[in-house]
């Protein structure tokens, strides 16, 4: 296992080459310039042209390309046009609040998506199993944003039960006012997860509730809560593992609106201002770290496959 | 058996209870957007007889109606985006500007005309020389007393970064020194604009400590250094989450009388102000109206009902002074020929262009020019054209033109929903004499990069900001957008610069103005107003432009 684990950790770097090299010319592709976000709306062409020339844009694409490669060889992420401070400790000034966000709202995404998926499951063909999946349907159908924004009428405005806006560390006000200045976008984002996590448990259920062994099981008397939990939810977990492995990066991504509409201080927030500032040094180095994360929860995905079937072998 | 009942009856609570909270949810979300539809095609009227509208005359009605001030509590305000930094000298992000400004402090002032006005430092002037003299008992938040030795580092600094500096001050500045126990600018020639730009917040002459500048020469002051001299000190900055200033004890605030804007007396009523950068418009309004804030600043035009409708919160509307608009590729293309440009004016009825733009007529001011009907140089000379809808005339500009039927390339953009709902009136409109548009709909990163690039369009949205100084205008310059080059406004704009007297400086202004009319490189809408949502307690709101809280207190 653990010449897998580092094979798979070295296959990622070509991985992240690539995605280093799409980000890096795709963001040139777009026009907007950095130049400006430094001078303002009043600069003049002479001192934008200066500008970029200071700021090293006016050399060929390549050579900044191989500069950037070679920096972050060393190290270094470069530093972010807008704050003027390294790119790595901006974005490791932001990581609570999302990191926070997104396991809670993963949390609630599989408490509510693998108990509909299972009733579901459990009661096919039902009335139960129709209305389950019309909640996943909907699930999936309704944005976040505006889910998000319906939340905040319902919870905040009208009933006052939870903040609208903002975020407190946990060094500050501790874990559960964290949690309940994040429970509504939590919510938002973790409801549409839940849907598809519903549909994904149903199917593998559905499979693995048709095994001789679940049979038998059931046969010699066991009691339907640990057949179900034990037996038929164990087995079917893998598929529902790779549904949450890519569940966590539609959550990284969901976060850039969810953020915005709830003024939380974390990387979708500052993922969505580096774009519409053209701060490239710091939208190359989000996305590559993002794509680190990525690469890094689906090796942990992997080696989960191992515990919940240890027919599987690494190779 | 029984037992299986039981569970299907639990089983049925249990789903029962997530239907009714998905159809909750849904009907609050229709319900929210009907009364969204509401209120935006109502508008002209609830909006008008439930806001407080603040006259757009300069003086402020609700500071008239006021209580007596109180002091103490912590005022909570919004600001669009989190700036990168509070140095004000350098920083020309409005968002960094306004917490930038309580902390530090103009050597002179304006008051919300342009007046100039004693600050940090009390001056003389003549047309040749500005004389600067530190104000008594004005100190640092180190608690260390400013010297003219700090006033001359402030302007070095000032005068290398600052391009408006470089340019109405440094280029004719004959010799700075310290005399005696003032700083004496002589210049070569008459510079009538030194102590306006002086005195002008948006990067004016800050007052720092000499030895942050000589720490900081060319670079942004960082957090831990933002010592300055004015009513509130700087505590922390956590970014994207809140700026937090406190009151400065030991300020002195200056008696300028009756002067208003930020040239009025400094006071510093409430304790702490945090400025919180929210770029969700309503999750700004949602914020004020679940208490999280005090003042939310431009609130959508949309919510005004649901603020006035809701106990303890009220809309106050203020002038922004920000011009709708487009300019004109003045370079290359179509738009080169002022018949075309004549013909797309004639077709422009203003207040459908501007009800476009607001969603409600208390929302703007008709404003040919681009300096605020506040301004004292506000002007309405148009030469007849502005807001004069002739389709006949507009018809005949166009035949004498050189437009041959082909589509204009008009760039815009949605981040600022104004420019593209007037751009696609205007589109409208131009259509009924048969002249052809092409929207160009663009991100606002692309909308600044293609602007300045002359083969990328015809016409591109603007909103212009005023001046203190109309030649400080934008599309003056040739290198701006627009790249418009004219020798009459060379000539105007270099007889203001030279021209000390007010009221000469005025008629050049007019002069100028009448230009800009017979060339049209651009054309004004009107002037913008915004919505500012605010909780009933908050007193005292700014008048004027700039929007400082050191006067506003909270009643109990």
């Amino acid at each position: 296992m653990i010449n897998y684990t580092i094979r798979r950790i070295l296959s990622a770097i070509p991985t992240l080459l690539v995605v280093a090299v799409v980000i890096f010319f795709l963001i040139r592709c777009v026009p907007g310039s950095p130049a400006l976000t430094m001078l303002g709306d009043e600069a003049t062409v002479e001192e934008i042209a200066a500008m970029e020339e200071e700021m090293g844009l006016d050399q060929p694409v390549v050579v900044q390309f191989v500069k950037w490669i070679g920096n972050i060889l060393k190290g270094d992420f470069g530093t972010s046009i807008y704050y003027e401070k390294p790119v790595l400790e901006v974005i490791f000034s932001r990581m609570q609040p999302t990191v926070i966000l997104v396991i809670y709202a993963m949390i609630i995404g599989i408490v509510i998506g693998v108990s509909l998926g299972m009733l579901a499951a459990i009661y096919r063909n039902s009335w139960i199993d129709k209305v389950c999946m019309v909640l996943s349907t909907l699930g999936i159908s309704l944005p976040g944003f505006w889910l998000g924004l319906n939340l905040v009428l319902l919870f905040a405005v009208t009933l006052g039960w939870f903040p609208s806006v903002g975020y407190v560390y946990i060094e500050e006000g501790g874990l559960l006012e964290t949690l309940r200045y994040l429970t509504l976008p939590a919510v938002a984002l973790g409801l549409q997860r839940s849907a598809s996590l519903a549909r994904i448990t149903r199917s593998s259920m559905l499979e693995v509730l048709n095994e001789d062994y679940i049979r038998t099981a059931r046969a010699k008397g066991l009691p339907t809560r640990r057949v179900i939990c034990l037996h038929a939810l164990k087995n079917s977990m893998n598929q529902i593992l790779t549904q949450i492995g890519i569940s966590i990066a539609h959550l990284l991504g969901g976060s850039i609106v969810i953020e915005n509409i709830f003024t939380i201080p974390g990387l979708g927030r500052l993922a969505y201002d580096a774009i519409t500032r053209r701060d490239y040094p710091l939208i190359q180095g989000q996305i590559l770290y993002i794509a680190f994360i990525y690469v890094f929860i689906n090796l942990i995905v992997d080696l989960l496959y191992k515990f919940f079937d240890p027919r599987i072998e690494f190779k | 058996m029984k037992e299986g009942k039981t569970r299907k009856r639990r089983l049925r609570r249990t789903l029962a209870l997530l239907l009714a909270l998905i159809t909750v949810l849904s009907g609050c979300g229709s319900s929210s957007s009907g009364s969204t539809d509401t209120s935006a095609a109502a508008g002209e009227s609830a909006a008008t007889t439930a806001a407080e509208v603040t006259s757009v005359t300069g003086e402020s009605e609700e500071a008239a109606a006021s209580g007596e001030a109180q002091y103490g509590g912590d005022l909570r305000v919004t600001i669009s985006s989190d700036p990168a930094s509070l140095d004000v000298m350098l920083e020309d992000v409005v968002d960094a500007q306004i917490p930038g400004y309580h902390v530090f402090e103009t050597a002179i002032c304006n008051d919300a005309s342009g007046n100039i006005y004693p600050q940090v430092c009390t001056y003389e002037e003549t047309d040749t020389q500005v004389i600067l003299k530190v104000r008594d008992g004005v100190t640092f938040h180190n608690g260390n007393a400013v010297t003219i030795e700090d006033v001359e580092a402030s302007a070095v600094r000032w005068l290398a970064n600052v391009s408006s500096a470089e340019t109405y001050v440094g280029s004719v500045l004959e010799s700075m020194e310290i005399v005696d126990d003032t700083l004496v600018f002589t210049f070569t020639e008459p510079a009538p604009l030194a102590t306006t730009v002086m005195a002008f917040y948006d990067q004016g002459l800050y007052i720092m400590p000499k030895e942050i500048c000589e720490k900081y020469p060319d670079s942004k002051i960082a957090d831990e250094d933002l010592i300055g001299t004015g009513p509130y000190k700087f505590v922390e900055h956590q970014a994207d989450r809140y700026i937090l200033l406190e009151k400065y004890e030991d300020y002195q605030p200056m008696d300028n009388g009756d002067a208003t804007g930020m040239a009025a007396a400094r006071m510093g009523y409430v304790d702490h102000i945090y400025f919180y950068p929210v770029s969700d418009k309503s999750a700004r309004v949602n914020g004020l109206l679940t208490g999280e804030y005090d003042i939310a600043i431009g609130a959508p035009q949309n919510m005004i009902d649901q603020i006035n409708a809701n106990e303890g919160t009220e809309v106050v509307l203020k002038s922004d002074e920000i011009f709708a608009g487009l300019i004109f590729n003045y370079a290359e293309g179509a738009c080169t020929d002022v018949n075309l440009r004549n013909a797309i004016l004639a077709c422009l009825d203003m207040d459908e262009l501007m009800l476009a733009a607001q969603g409600s007529e208390d929302l703007y001011v008709l404003n040919p020019g681009v300096m605020s009907v506040n301004s004292k140089w506000y002007t309405d000379e148009s030469l007849g054209k502005y807001n004069n809808v002739d389709l006949e005339a507009a018809k005949e500009y166009l035949e004498q033109s050189s437009y041959d039927g082909e589509e204009l390339v008009f760039i815009t953009t949605k981040d600022n929903d104004y420019f593209y709902k007037t751009a696609l009136a205007l589109s409208e409109m131009v259509a009924e004499i048969g002249i052809n548009i092409d929207l160009q709909v663009y991100d606002n990163a692309t909308l600044k990069e293609y602007r300045m690039d002359s083969s990328k369009y015809d016409m591109c949205s603007v909103g212009l900001s005023s001046k203190v100084d109309p030649t400080q205008i934008s599309f003056l310059e040739s290198g701006w957008a627009g790249f418009y080059e004219s020798e009459q406004k060379d000539t105007l704009i270099a007889q203001m610069k030279a021209e000390t007297d007010f009221d000469k400086r005025y008629e050049l202004w007019v002069e100028l103005t009448k230009v800009l009319y017979e060339e049209l490189p651009n054309i004004t809408f009107g002037e913008r107003l915004m919505v500012l949502a605010k909780s009933t307690s908050v007193q005292n709101i700014y008048d004027g432009t700039q929007k400082f809280y050191w006067n506003t207190w909270i009643e109990e």
